[in-house]
Protein backbone atom coordinates (compact mmCIF):
# COMPACT_ATOMS: atom_id res chain seq x y z
CA UNK A 1 0.00 0.00 0.00
CA UNK A 2 1.52 3.59 -0.94
CA UNK A 3 2.00 5.35 1.59
CA UNK A 4 0.27 8.22 3.24
CA UNK A 5 3.03 10.60 2.18
CA UNK A 6 3.35 9.53 -1.04
CA UNK A 7 -0.06 9.60 -1.77
CA UNK A 8 -0.06 13.66 -0.90
CA UNK A 9 2.88 14.05 -2.28
CA UNK A 10 2.07 12.82 -5.64
CA UNK A 11 -1.63 14.63 -5.67
CA UNK A 12 -2.66 17.99 -7.60
CA UNK A 13 -6.42 17.76 -6.94
CA UNK A 14 -5.92 21.31 -5.16
CA UNK A 15 -3.05 22.77 -7.03
CA UNK A 16 -3.67 26.67 -8.03
CA UNK A 17 -2.93 26.19 -11.95
CA UNK A 18 -2.96 30.02 -13.34
CA UNK A 19 -5.14 28.43 -16.27
CA UNK A 20 -7.79 26.91 -14.50
CA UNK A 21 -8.35 29.62 -11.78
CA UNK A 22 -7.71 32.77 -12.77
CA UNK A 23 -11.30 33.96 -12.78
CA UNK A 24 -11.72 33.04 -9.01
CA UNK A 25 -11.03 35.57 -6.62
CA UNK A 26 -8.90 34.16 -3.91
CA UNK A 27 -7.15 35.68 -1.19
CA UNK A 28 -3.70 35.21 -1.22
CA UNK A 29 -0.99 34.12 1.74
CA UNK A 30 2.58 33.33 0.84
CA UNK A 31 5.83 31.74 3.06
CA UNK A 32 9.21 31.07 2.53
CA UNK A 33 11.97 29.54 3.84
CA UNK A 34 15.77 29.73 3.02
CA UNK A 35 16.51 26.18 2.38
CA UNK A 36 14.23 26.74 -0.74
CA UNK A 37 10.88 25.34 0.80
CA UNK A 38 7.89 27.69 -0.54
CA UNK A 39 4.32 27.42 0.15
CA UNK A 40 1.26 30.25 -1.77
CA UNK A 41 -2.31 29.55 -0.35
CA UNK A 42 -5.20 30.66 -1.99
CA UNK A 43 -8.17 31.19 -0.39
CA UNK A 44 -11.76 31.22 -1.08
CA UNK A 45 -13.78 32.90 1.56
CA UNK A 46 -17.69 33.33 2.15
CA UNK A 47 -17.73 35.37 5.52
CA UNK A 48 -15.13 33.82 7.16
CA UNK A 49 -15.58 30.09 6.15
CA UNK A 50 -12.95 28.79 3.49
CA UNK A 51 -15.13 27.36 0.71
CA UNK A 52 -12.38 26.76 -1.53
CA UNK A 53 -8.88 26.46 -0.87
CA UNK A 54 -5.48 25.89 -3.53
CA UNK A 55 -1.78 25.93 -3.24
CA UNK A 56 1.14 25.93 -4.79
CA UNK A 57 4.20 24.31 -3.12
CA UNK A 58 7.84 23.87 -3.60
CA UNK A 59 10.38 21.90 -1.70
CA UNK A 60 11.48 18.41 -0.32
CA UNK A 61 8.84 15.40 -0.07
CA UNK A 62 7.38 16.46 3.51
CA UNK A 63 6.61 20.02 2.44
CA UNK A 64 4.42 18.96 -0.72
CA UNK A 65 2.65 15.93 1.17
CA UNK A 66 1.93 18.19 4.85
CA UNK A 67 0.38 20.89 1.88
CA UNK A 68 -1.72 19.15 0.25
CA UNK A 69 -3.19 17.77 3.47
CA UNK A 70 -3.40 20.86 5.27
CA UNK A 71 -5.14 22.16 2.11
CA UNK A 72 -7.78 19.42 1.99
CA UNK A 73 -8.44 19.91 5.62
CA UNK A 74 -8.91 23.36 5.76
CA UNK A 75 -11.80 23.34 3.11
CA UNK A 76 -15.52 24.51 5.36
CA UNK A 77 -13.48 25.62 7.94
CA UNK A 78 -13.87 29.51 9.20
CA UNK A 79 -10.11 31.34 9.86
CA UNK A 80 -10.18 30.61 13.09
CA UNK A 81 -10.12 27.04 12.83
CA UNK A 82 -7.58 26.72 10.38
CA UNK A 83 -4.90 28.41 12.41
CA UNK A 84 -5.50 25.69 14.68
CA UNK A 85 -2.80 23.73 12.66
CA UNK A 86 -2.37 21.30 15.76
CA UNK A 87 -5.47 19.83 15.35
CA UNK A 88 -4.78 18.30 12.59
CA UNK A 89 -2.39 15.66 12.99
CA UNK A 90 -0.82 16.39 10.33
CA UNK A 91 2.77 15.26 11.93
CA UNK A 92 0.91 12.04 13.06
CA UNK A 93 -0.58 11.08 10.20
CA UNK A 94 2.01 11.55 7.97
CA UNK A 95 4.88 10.42 9.79
CA UNK A 96 7.02 13.84 9.93
CA UNK A 97 10.37 13.06 10.94
CA UNK A 98 11.44 15.76 13.69
CA UNK A 99 13.41 17.69 11.81
CA UNK A 100 11.07 18.04 8.97
CA UNK A 101 8.57 20.01 11.48
CA UNK A 102 9.72 23.63 10.65
CA UNK A 103 7.19 22.69 7.51
CA UNK A 104 4.39 23.20 9.57
CA UNK A 105 5.69 26.36 10.82
CA UNK A 106 5.69 27.63 7.01
CA UNK A 107 2.17 26.72 6.50
CA UNK A 108 0.76 28.36 9.88
CA UNK A 109 2.97 31.31 7.89
CA UNK A 110 1.44 31.49 5.09
CA UNK A 111 -2.19 31.03 6.61
CA UNK A 112 -0.89 34.20 8.94
CA UNK A 113 0.03 36.70 5.78
CA UNK A 114 -3.27 35.43 4.45
CA UNK A 115 -5.27 36.67 6.96
CA UNK A 116 -3.19 39.62 7.31
CA UNK A 117 -4.40 40.23 3.59
CA UNK A 118 -7.75 40.14 4.72
CA UNK A 119 -7.73 42.11 7.59
CA UNK A 120 -5.81 44.59 5.36
CA UNK A 121 -8.37 44.63 3.07
CA UNK A 122 -11.61 44.95 5.21
CA UNK B 1 13.45 -2.60 -3.46
CA UNK B 2 14.30 0.21 -5.80
CA UNK B 3 14.24 -1.96 -9.53
CA UNK B 4 16.49 0.62 -11.99
CA UNK B 5 19.97 1.03 -10.64
CA UNK B 6 21.15 4.21 -11.80
CA UNK B 7 23.66 5.02 -9.12
CA UNK B 8 26.85 3.70 -9.99
CA UNK B 9 29.01 6.47 -8.89
CA UNK B 10 27.95 5.59 -5.36
CA UNK B 11 28.62 1.32 -5.62
CA UNK B 12 28.25 -1.17 -8.06
CA UNK B 13 26.73 -5.02 -8.48
CA UNK B 14 29.70 -7.50 -7.91
CA UNK B 15 30.23 -9.10 -11.55
CA UNK B 16 29.25 -12.76 -11.65
CA UNK B 17 32.60 -13.49 -12.63
CA UNK B 18 33.86 -11.60 -9.24
CA UNK B 19 31.30 -13.60 -7.10
CA UNK B 20 32.33 -16.90 -8.73
CA UNK B 21 36.28 -16.42 -7.81
CA UNK B 22 35.68 -14.90 -3.98
CA UNK B 23 33.52 -17.74 -3.31
CA UNK B 24 36.13 -20.14 -4.42
CA UNK B 25 38.38 -18.09 -2.32
CA UNK B 26 36.35 -18.07 0.52
CA UNK B 27 35.40 -21.44 0.43
CA UNK B 28 38.23 -23.61 -0.59
CA UNK B 29 41.98 -24.00 1.27
CA UNK B 30 42.88 -19.91 0.77
CA UNK B 31 42.13 -19.48 4.58
CA UNK B 32 45.87 -19.76 5.30
CA UNK B 33 47.03 -16.11 6.72
CA UNK B 34 49.11 -15.09 3.75
CA UNK B 35 52.08 -13.92 6.00
CA UNK B 36 52.13 -17.57 8.04
CA UNK B 37 54.54 -18.45 4.73
CA UNK B 38 56.19 -21.33 6.66
CA UNK B 39 53.13 -24.07 6.08
CA UNK B 40 51.51 -24.39 2.65
CA UNK B 41 48.42 -23.00 3.40
CA UNK B 42 50.08 -19.80 4.22
CA UNK B 43 52.30 -19.87 1.06
CA UNK B 44 49.12 -20.66 -1.26
CA UNK B 45 47.58 -17.64 0.19
CA UNK B 46 50.41 -15.34 -0.43
CA UNK B 47 51.11 -16.77 -4.47
CA UNK B 48 47.51 -15.90 -5.02
CA UNK B 49 47.66 -12.45 -3.47
CA UNK B 50 50.78 -11.54 -5.52
CA UNK B 51 48.57 -13.03 -8.21
CA UNK B 52 46.27 -11.00 -7.74
CA UNK B 53 48.88 -7.41 -7.34
CA UNK B 54 50.41 -8.46 -10.40
CA UNK B 55 46.91 -8.05 -12.09
CA UNK B 56 45.87 -5.02 -10.23
CA UNK B 57 49.25 -3.15 -11.28
CA UNK B 58 48.57 -4.54 -14.88
CA UNK B 59 45.78 -2.08 -15.31
CA UNK B 60 47.64 0.49 -14.37
CA UNK B 61 50.97 -0.28 -16.12
CA UNK B 62 52.52 -0.48 -12.77
CA UNK B 63 54.78 -3.00 -11.15
CA UNK B 64 53.44 -4.97 -8.91
CA UNK B 65 56.04 -4.16 -6.37
CA UNK B 66 54.14 -0.77 -6.12
CA UNK B 67 50.81 -2.21 -4.68
CA UNK B 68 49.84 -1.74 -1.18
CA UNK B 69 46.65 -3.29 -0.34
CA UNK B 70 44.63 -0.95 1.45
CA UNK B 71 40.60 -1.08 3.00
CA UNK B 72 39.37 0.90 0.33
CA UNK B 73 40.37 4.67 -1.31
CA UNK B 74 39.55 6.48 1.84
CA UNK B 75 42.31 4.61 3.42
CA UNK B 76 45.17 5.04 0.85
CA UNK B 77 43.70 8.55 0.30
CA UNK B 78 44.77 9.04 4.35
CA UNK B 79 48.35 6.98 3.74
CA UNK B 80 48.84 8.93 0.85
CA UNK B 81 48.77 11.80 2.52
CA UNK B 82 49.35 11.65 6.26
CA UNK B 83 52.03 8.79 5.42
CA UNK B 84 54.05 10.99 3.19
CA UNK B 85 53.63 13.56 6.58
CA UNK B 86 55.04 10.85 8.43
CA UNK B 87 57.79 10.04 6.62
CA UNK B 88 59.39 13.53 6.35
CA UNK B 89 56.81 16.37 5.31
CA UNK B 90 56.73 16.84 8.91
CA UNK B 91 60.16 18.13 9.04
CA UNK B 92 59.37 20.81 6.64
CA UNK B 93 57.46 24.19 6.17
CA UNK B 94 55.93 24.68 3.40
CA UNK B 95 52.70 24.35 1.48
CA UNK B 96 50.20 21.34 -0.03
CA UNK B 97 47.95 21.88 -2.97
CA UNK B 98 44.50 20.22 -3.76
CA UNK B 99 41.15 21.08 -5.00
CA UNK B 100 37.92 21.73 -3.08
CA UNK B 101 36.06 19.27 -5.60
CA UNK B 102 38.14 16.76 -4.11
CA UNK B 103 36.57 13.79 -1.94
CA UNK B 104 36.51 14.51 1.69
CA UNK B 105 38.92 11.85 2.31
CA UNK B 106 41.51 13.87 0.74
CA UNK B 107 40.56 17.28 1.99
CA UNK B 108 39.91 16.06 5.81
CA UNK B 109 43.67 14.79 5.80
CA UNK B 110 44.74 18.11 4.55
CA UNK B 111 42.80 20.00 7.08
CA UNK B 112 44.46 17.51 9.77
CA UNK B 113 48.29 18.41 8.06
CA UNK B 114 47.03 22.55 7.94
CA UNK B 115 46.40 21.86 11.56
CA UNK B 116 49.77 20.53 11.74
CA UNK B 117 51.51 23.67 10.51
CA UNK B 118 51.70 22.63 6.82
CA UNK B 119 49.87 25.72 4.51
CA UNK B 120 46.83 24.35 2.77
CA UNK B 121 46.27 25.78 -0.86
CA UNK B 122 43.12 25.11 -2.38
CA UNK B 123 42.58 25.67 -5.86
CA UNK B 124 38.82 26.28 -6.92
CA UNK B 125 37.57 24.91 -10.01
CA UNK B 126 36.99 26.24 -13.18
CA UNK B 127 33.04 26.95 -13.90
CA UNK B 128 32.72 23.86 -15.69
CA UNK B 129 34.50 21.45 -12.61
CA UNK B 130 38.35 21.24 -14.54
CA UNK B 131 41.30 22.48 -12.80
CA UNK B 132 43.08 24.65 -14.09
CA UNK B 133 45.93 23.78 -15.33
CA UNK B 134 47.78 27.49 -15.52
CA UNK B 135 46.41 28.19 -11.93
CA UNK B 136 48.01 24.77 -10.95
CA UNK B 137 51.01 25.77 -12.31
CA UNK B 138 51.23 29.34 -10.85
CA UNK B 139 50.41 27.89 -7.34
CA UNK B 140 53.19 25.81 -7.00
CA UNK B 141 56.18 26.99 -5.69
CA UNK B 142 59.25 26.48 -4.34
CA UNK B 143 57.90 25.70 -1.25
CA UNK B 144 55.01 23.27 -2.30
CA UNK B 145 55.32 19.76 -1.01
CA UNK B 146 52.65 17.67 -3.13
CA UNK B 147 49.82 18.09 -4.94
CA UNK B 148 46.89 15.87 -4.76
CA UNK B 149 43.67 15.59 -7.56
CA UNK B 150 41.38 13.68 -8.23
CA UNK B 151 40.90 11.76 -11.88
CA UNK B 152 37.34 12.07 -12.20
CA UNK B 153 35.18 13.51 -9.91
CA UNK B 154 32.61 11.37 -8.21
CA UNK B 155 29.48 14.06 -8.25
CA UNK B 156 30.01 15.96 -11.75
CA UNK B 157 32.11 13.30 -13.94
CA UNK B 158 34.44 15.93 -13.99
CA UNK B 159 37.85 14.22 -15.94
CA UNK B 160 40.66 16.34 -15.27
CA UNK B 161 44.04 16.07 -16.96
CA UNK B 162 45.96 14.05 -15.08
CA UNK B 163 48.83 13.59 -17.78
CA UNK B 164 49.11 17.86 -18.19
CA UNK B 165 49.38 17.69 -14.29
CA UNK B 166 51.38 15.27 -13.62
CA UNK B 167 53.47 16.77 -16.31
CA UNK B 168 53.84 19.97 -14.13
CA UNK B 169 54.43 18.63 -10.98
CA UNK B 170 57.45 16.92 -11.85
CA UNK B 171 58.76 19.39 -13.58
CA UNK B 172 58.55 21.29 -10.40
CA UNK B 173 59.67 18.04 -8.57
CA UNK B 174 56.30 17.89 -6.57
CA UNK B 175 55.29 14.78 -4.91
CA UNK B 176 51.49 13.94 -7.38
CA UNK B 177 49.02 11.82 -5.58
CA UNK B 178 45.88 11.05 -7.81
CA UNK B 179 42.42 9.83 -6.38
CA UNK B 180 41.29 7.54 -9.32
CA UNK B 181 38.50 5.62 -7.16
CA UNK B 182 36.51 6.53 -10.27
CA UNK B 183 38.54 6.29 -13.03
CA UNK B 184 39.91 2.82 -12.44
CA UNK B 185 38.90 0.30 -14.67
CA UNK B 186 36.69 2.60 -16.26
CA UNK B 187 39.65 4.43 -18.22
CA UNK B 188 42.85 3.78 -19.24
CA UNK B 189 45.71 4.95 -17.14
CA UNK B 190 49.21 4.24 -17.17
CA UNK B 191 51.14 5.87 -13.89
CA UNK B 192 54.38 5.80 -15.85
CA UNK B 193 53.19 8.31 -18.42
CA UNK B 194 50.88 10.13 -16.45
CA UNK B 195 54.34 10.86 -14.25
CA UNK B 196 51.79 10.01 -10.92
CA UNK B 197 53.55 9.29 -7.77
CA UNK B 198 50.99 7.87 -5.79
CA UNK B 199 47.52 7.00 -6.92
CA UNK B 200 44.31 5.79 -4.91
CA UNK B 201 42.41 2.64 -6.12
CA UNK B 202 38.70 0.96 -5.25
CA UNK B 203 37.40 -1.93 -5.85
CA UNK B 204 33.79 -1.56 -5.41
CA UNK B 205 33.09 1.22 -7.97
CA UNK B 206 34.36 -1.74 -10.88
CA UNK B 207 32.49 -4.32 -9.91
CA UNK B 208 34.85 -5.97 -7.12
CA UNK B 209 33.85 -5.95 -3.28
CA UNK B 210 33.78 -3.34 -0.77
CA UNK B 211 36.58 -3.15 1.91
CA UNK B 212 39.34 -3.93 -0.37
CA UNK B 213 41.11 -0.72 -2.19
CA UNK B 214 45.05 -0.22 -3.02
CA UNK B 215 47.60 2.21 -2.99
CA UNK B 216 50.09 2.78 -6.02
CA UNK B 217 53.32 4.12 -4.61
CA UNK B 218 55.89 4.71 -7.15
CA UNK B 219 59.06 2.68 -7.01
CA UNK B 220 60.51 6.29 -6.49
CA UNK B 221 58.52 7.35 -4.01
CA UNK B 222 58.35 4.24 -1.91
CA UNK B 223 60.27 4.52 0.73
CA UNK B 224 58.92 8.06 1.44
CA UNK B 225 55.68 7.09 3.18
CA UNK B 226 55.87 5.79 6.54
CA UNK B 227 52.55 3.74 7.81
CA UNK B 228 49.17 5.15 9.73
CA UNK B 229 48.54 2.12 11.44
CA UNK B 230 50.75 0.14 14.06
CA UNK B 231 50.52 -3.43 14.30
CA UNK B 232 52.80 -6.65 12.23
CA UNK B 233 55.08 -5.80 8.98
CA UNK B 234 52.86 -6.48 6.57
CA UNK B 235 52.73 -4.58 2.74
CA UNK B 236 56.63 -3.96 3.91
CA UNK B 237 55.65 -1.97 6.91
CA UNK B 238 53.87 0.62 5.31
CA UNK B 239 50.64 -1.35 5.98
CA UNK B 240 50.14 -3.62 8.49
CA UNK B 241 46.84 -5.63 9.47
CA UNK B 242 46.37 -9.37 7.99
CA UNK B 243 45.46 -9.33 4.39
CA UNK B 244 41.84 -10.14 3.39
CA UNK B 245 42.40 -13.00 0.44
CA UNK B 246 39.04 -13.49 -0.93
CA UNK B 247 38.36 -9.62 -0.86
CA UNK B 248 42.03 -9.15 -2.98
CA UNK B 249 40.52 -11.98 -5.12
CA UNK B 250 37.35 -9.96 -5.50
CA UNK B 251 39.23 -6.93 -6.28
CA UNK B 252 41.88 -8.69 -8.79
CA UNK B 253 39.02 -10.46 -10.74
CA UNK B 254 37.27 -6.72 -11.04
CA UNK B 255 40.12 -5.77 -12.54
CA UNK B 256 40.92 -8.01 -15.22
CA UNK B 257 37.37 -8.02 -16.16
CA UNK B 258 38.11 -4.24 -16.72
CA UNK B 259 40.39 -4.10 -18.79
CA UNK B 260 38.96 -6.65 -20.88
CA UNK B 261 35.65 -4.70 -21.19
CA UNK B 262 36.62 -0.90 -20.64
CA UNK B 263 35.79 0.06 -24.22
CA UNK B 264 32.72 -1.77 -24.20
CA UNK B 265 31.67 -0.50 -21.05
CA UNK B 266 32.68 3.06 -22.24
CA UNK B 267 31.06 2.87 -25.39
CA UNK B 268 27.94 1.37 -23.47
CA UNK B 269 27.71 3.80 -20.92
CA UNK B 270 27.94 6.75 -23.85
CA UNK B 271 25.14 5.18 -25.43
CA UNK B 272 23.21 5.42 -22.23
CA UNK B 273 23.82 9.33 -21.78
CA UNK B 274 22.84 9.92 -24.95
CA UNK B 275 19.39 8.14 -24.73
CA UNK B 276 18.93 9.76 -21.78
CA UNK B 277 19.82 13.08 -22.72
CA UNK B 278 17.31 12.56 -25.81
CA UNK B 279 14.32 11.28 -23.73
CA UNK B 280 14.58 13.81 -21.29
CA UNK B 281 14.49 16.56 -24.29
CA UNK B 282 11.28 17.61 -23.32
CA UNK B 283 12.49 19.44 -20.14
CA UNK B 284 13.38 22.25 -21.52
CA UNK B 285 15.39 23.97 -19.04
CA UNK B 286 17.57 20.82 -17.47
CA UNK B 287 21.18 21.53 -18.04
CA UNK B 288 24.41 19.79 -17.62
CA UNK B 289 26.94 21.33 -15.11
CA UNK B 290 29.74 20.23 -16.71
CA UNK B 291 31.44 20.49 -20.28
CA UNK B 292 30.31 17.06 -22.16
CA UNK B 293 33.85 17.22 -23.67
CA UNK B 294 35.85 16.21 -20.18
CA UNK B 295 33.40 14.72 -18.83
CA UNK B 296 32.87 10.72 -17.45
CA UNK B 297 29.92 10.00 -19.80
CA UNK B 298 29.11 7.45 -17.16
CA UNK B 299 28.58 10.61 -14.32
CA UNK B 300 25.72 13.05 -15.11
CA UNK B 301 25.28 16.61 -12.83
CA UNK B 302 21.90 17.27 -13.98
CA UNK B 303 20.45 20.40 -12.82
CA UNK B 304 16.18 21.14 -12.88
CA UNK B 305 15.95 24.73 -12.13
CA UNK B 306 13.95 25.71 -9.17
CA UNK B 307 12.90 22.68 -8.38
CA UNK B 308 13.82 20.05 -5.47
CA UNK B 309 16.03 17.36 -6.00
CA UNK B 310 15.10 15.57 -2.87
CA UNK B 311 11.06 15.84 -4.35
CA UNK B 312 12.80 14.23 -7.61
CA UNK B 313 14.49 11.50 -6.13
CA UNK B 314 11.24 10.88 -3.98
CA UNK B 315 9.02 10.94 -6.54
CA UNK B 316 11.14 8.74 -8.71
CA UNK B 317 10.67 5.86 -6.36
CA UNK B 318 11.50 2.67 -8.39
CA UNK B 319 14.89 4.73 -9.78
CA UNK B 320 18.06 4.31 -7.58
CA UNK B 321 19.87 7.81 -8.22
CA UNK B 322 20.95 10.55 -5.48
CA UNK B 323 21.73 14.16 -4.70
CA UNK B 324 25.44 14.09 -4.62
CA UNK B 325 27.97 12.22 -3.49
CA UNK B 326 27.04 9.15 -1.30
CA UNK B 327 29.43 10.19 1.57
CA UNK B 328 28.00 13.32 2.41
CA UNK B 329 23.94 13.26 0.85
CA UNK B 330 23.27 12.16 4.22
CA UNK B 331 24.11 15.68 5.83
CA UNK B 332 22.11 18.22 4.65
CA UNK B 333 24.63 20.52 3.96
CA UNK B 334 24.52 21.55 0.01
CA UNK B 335 27.71 19.99 -2.17
CA UNK B 336 31.06 21.29 -1.93
CA UNK B 337 32.30 20.32 -5.25
CA UNK B 338 29.10 22.41 -6.86
CA UNK B 339 29.70 25.07 -4.37
CA UNK B 340 33.17 25.17 -5.71
CA UNK B 341 32.14 25.49 -8.68
CA UNK B 342 30.12 28.70 -8.33
CA UNK B 343 26.71 27.37 -8.53
CA UNK B 344 24.36 29.16 -5.72
CA UNK B 345 22.40 27.21 -2.96
CA UNK B 346 19.51 26.68 -4.87
CA UNK B 347 21.31 25.29 -8.34
CA UNK B 348 22.46 22.90 -6.28
CA UNK B 349 18.88 21.82 -4.43
CA UNK B 350 17.78 20.84 -7.66
CA UNK B 351 21.39 18.92 -8.48
CA UNK B 352 20.93 15.22 -9.26
CA UNK B 353 23.65 12.46 -9.88
CA UNK B 354 22.32 10.07 -12.21
CA UNK B 355 25.27 7.13 -13.36
CA UNK B 356 25.42 4.60 -15.44
CA UNK B 357 26.97 1.48 -15.57
CA UNK B 358 27.75 -1.79 -17.36
CA UNK B 359 24.16 -3.90 -16.07
CA UNK B 360 22.53 -0.59 -17.35
CA UNK B 361 20.08 -0.94 -20.09
CA UNK B 362 18.69 0.96 -22.93
CA UNK B 363 14.82 0.15 -21.57
CA UNK B 364 15.93 0.77 -17.99
CA UNK B 365 17.37 4.46 -19.53
CA UNK B 366 13.50 5.57 -21.22
CA UNK B 367 12.04 4.48 -18.39
CA UNK B 368 14.14 6.63 -16.14
CA UNK B 369 13.83 9.48 -18.21
CA UNK B 370 9.99 9.02 -18.36
CA UNK B 371 9.79 9.20 -14.62
CA UNK B 372 12.17 12.33 -14.47
CA UNK B 373 9.96 13.99 -17.33
CA UNK B 374 6.78 12.86 -15.47
CA UNK B 375 8.40 13.76 -11.88
CA UNK B 376 9.38 16.88 -13.14
CA UNK B 377 6.12 18.34 -14.81
CA UNK B 378 4.12 17.29 -11.60
CA UNK B 379 6.29 19.21 -9.82
CA UNK B 380 6.28 22.06 -11.69
CA UNK B 381 2.41 21.83 -11.74
CA UNK B 382 2.13 21.71 -8.60
CA UNK B 383 4.34 25.13 -7.96
CA UNK B 384 2.75 27.13 -10.41
CA UNK B 385 5.19 27.20 -13.19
Amino acid sequence: MESLLRQYFSDNKCAYITANHADISFHIGVATQANGNFVKLYLKLEEDRIVDAKYNVSGCPFMIAITAFYVEKIKNKTLLEAAEIQDFNIEETLKLPINKKDRLFLLEDALKNCIKQINRGK
Amino acid sequence: MNSIYLDYASSTPLANEVVDEMVSAISNNDFGNPSSTDHEYGKHAYDLIEDCRRDVANLIHADQREIIWTSGATEANNLAILGSYEFNLKNKSGNIITSMTEHKSVIEPFKTLEKKGLRVLLLSPKKNGEIDLNKLEKTINEDTLMVSLMHINNETGVLNDIESIGEICRKKNVIFHVDAAQSIGKVSIDVKKFKVDMMSLASHKIYGPKGIGALYINGETLGRIAPILQGGGQERGIRPGTLPTHQIVGMAAAFRLAKKHMNNDLNHITKCRALFLKSIASIEDAVINTNEVSTFPGIMSLRLPDLDAESIIFGMKTIALSKGSACTSDSDEPSHVLKSMGLNQEEIRGTLRISFGRYTTMNEVSIAAEALTKIVTHLKLIKGQ
